[in-house]
């Protein structure tokens, strides 16, 4: 069922199996895994079914000493479905070797190996309608030599609430409450959390008692809540050695050069190659990246990072793309492979398709190359709370985000290493924009981040190490646990959704484990 | 002969130029480079491929060092690696 606060404020005490804050990837994901394992679920979402600028406001804060290229307020979603509701459904996963020690990077070590994420990862698969993606990446053709080839896929299970809304209002287990806000953690005497107090829009309020609470708030949220969970931030719950909040990374995503390439280069064929799976059987998007191997990563002692290419030219027109998937359609299939609407398109717009042709055969191509890198964990980059209160009486958020030499550098290596790369190969050569030649002292300036926060609740081998251990429950903690990128150790070059869907059903796994040993 | 004082000058200062480029140019096989400082260089492109795909129309070139790298160079905005090019001061 979904509630909202006109008709949950008369309530007064309910219950669950367990109780989730947050109804994004992880909370929707989790519930839904828990639901299906039996249990009854109580998911908690601050904002309504539709954005609100009411709600929308408790992500305000302040930024420390930069002018980030994107507000706090707006950089992930304050209703039901969370983030899924703008994000672009861009699944990638963790390479074999991210999460080993590293010891040229500080803080690497995860306290999982990614054999413990496989399962998940297919499960994750399924879920989101994709083929499997670890199968996916495992049978990728390498498209540049000197280079790895992962990929992003793109789910059509984008947005959550419109995914499993109708699921939400007949569930007989599993209930949403809109407008529920976390106000306040009830703790018991055995550092148990015995009740949450959830507080609407209205004034109204609801306590909720659960065995299990999860916060899946996000990479801010969920520190901004727990920092704010006790009468001081160095009290806080899961605080005790002044990590909450510690370790914030996004991934820089830049521009860094433009590319001419030859008209023999494969990078001509790029475009083509990424919209060939639109138009393939699976009917699943593909975008390549050209990722930097692990082993030149430890020769140059740089961290992850990956490249895409674009197509400086005006990006193909559905025409031109529609001749693309006939022709190649007729060399895999012949006259089976033809359909009609492509030909029609094709008909319609035949001065497009001669002028693709045109500068196919023309001369030198023009590629933009975009970075998107992984962050070093640094204890100075921080979620921290400011002097203003929310609506709630909680401190709103004051964000410290901060960049390391190893991360400067590894945007200067990445440059690098494509030039020598694309001139060996006689792919192209690279001419550097001016914004990342002229501000070497730290990131560029058009830099923009990802919007994927990570690391404030970091998952850690012991209480020094992290906010969480390799199960996700808060250290020191009886039945708090947290799932969300907050928990990322480190960020790697991809994009996080799929591995914070990979982590909720993980996390899934293990609740069932303990619910199922308590009674 | 007849010449007038504007065509000698032109004569003149068209007789120096070519003389400048012809030593700026026909040094060592290369090409003429310059860096920031005004010293000139010859260079030499050890990666063909380089000269022969973007580097063939010019006859002249900016250099200056990757910023805090000893092994790139930016050869008229386009990164270089110094293994792909040698550049050798020239004596004028």
């Amino acid at each position: 069922m979904i509630f909202d606060e006109k008709n949950w404020a008369t309530m007064g005490l309910i219950t669950s199996d367990v109780a989730i804050v947050g109804a994004g990837a992880a909370g929707i994901t989790l519930g839904l895994e828990l639901e299906a394992k039996g249990f009854s679920v109580n998911i908690f979402e601050g904002g309504d079914e539709s954005f609100s600028e009411m709600s929308q406001d408790l992500y305000s804060g302040s930024i420390v000493d930069r002018d980030l290229p994107y507000g706090l307020q707006y950089s992930r979603m304050r209703f039901l479905g969370g983030s899924t509701n703008c994000w672009g459904a861009g699944c990638g996963v963790y390479g074999d070797n991210e999460l080993l020690d590293r010891d040229w990077v500080s803080k690497s070590r995860w306290p999982i190996e990614h054999s413990d994420l496989v399962p998940f990862y297919r499960k994750a698969s399924r879920f989101l309608d994709l083929p499997d993606v670890l199968d996916a990446e495992a049978s990728r053709d390498r498209i540049i030599s000197g280079f790895d080839n992962p990929a992003l896929y793109y789910t059509k299970k984008q947005n959550f609430k419109e995914e499993f809304t109708p699921h939400f209002q007949s569930s007989k287990i599993l209930n949403v409450f809109l407008q529920a806000n976390l106000k306040q953690f009830r703790e018991n005497s055995s550092n148990g959390i015995k009740e949450l107090e959830l507080a609407g829009f209205d004034g109204s309020s609801i306590i909720c008692k659960s065995d299990i609470v999860v916060l899946c708030c996000g990479g801010i949220e969920n520190a901004r809540l727990l920092l704010n969970s006790r009468d001081s931030p160095e009290n806080a719950i899961g605080n005790a050695n002044d990590l909450v909040g510690r370790y914030f990374s996004d991934h820089p995503i830049t521009p860094l050069a433009t590319v001419f390439a030859p008209k023999e280069s494969v990078l001509n064929d790029l475009e083509r190659i990424t919209f060939s799976d639109r138009f393939s059987k699976s009917d699943i998007h593909v975008i390549p990246y050209f990722k930097i191997p692990d082993a030149v990563q430890r020769d140059r002692k740089m961290l992850n990072a990956a490249v895409s290419v674009q197509v400086e030219n005006s990006a193909l027109t559905d025409a031109q793309l529609s001749a693309w998937s006939l022709k190649k359609g007729w060399s895999e299939d012949g006259l089976k492979g033809l359909e009609l609407a492509p030909i029609l398109d094709v008909l319609k717009h035949p001065i497009e398709v001669a002028q693709a042709v045109y500068e196919r055969n023309a001369g030198v191509g023009r590629f933009a190359i975009r970075i998107q890198m992984e962050q070093e964990p640094n204890f100075y980059s921080r979620v921290q709370l400011s002097d203003k209160r929310d609506r709630f009486g909680h401190y709103k958020t004051l964000l410290d985000w901060r960049f390391t030499e190893l991360d400067r550098r590894t945007l200067d290596e990445t440059v690098k290493y494509c030039a020598a790369t694309f001139a060996k190969g006689r792919l192209g050569v690279l001419e550097v924009d001016s914004s990342i030649i002229n501000n070497q002292s730290e990131i560029p300036a058009d830099l923009r981040g990802g919007q994927h926060h990570s690391g404030t609740t970091r998952m850690g081998v012991n209480e020094g190490d992290g906010v969480v251990d390799k199960n996700l429950k808060v250290f020191g903690t009886k039945n708090l646990y947290i799932a969300g990128s907050s928990v990322l150790p480190t960020n790697s070059w991809v994009n996080p959704t799929f591995t914070i869907i990979a982590l909720a059903f993980r996390l899934g796994d293990h609740i069932e484990k303990i619910l199922n040993e308590r009674k | 002969m007849k010449v007038n004082r504007r065509g000698f000058v032109a004569l003149l200062l068209g007789s120096v130029g070519v003389v400048a480029l012809a030593r700026f140019v026909d040094i060592d096989k290369g090409v003429g480079a310059k860096d920031s400082s005004n010293q000139e260089y010859t260079v030499e492109f050890v990666n063909k491929w380089l000269s022969d795909f973007y580097f063939q129309d010019n006859s002249e070139f900016h250099v200056t060092r990757y910023p805090n790298s000893d092994d790139f160079l930016l050869i008229n905005g386009v990164i270089v690696s110094s293994e792909d090019v040698i550049l050798k001061e020239s004596n004028r």
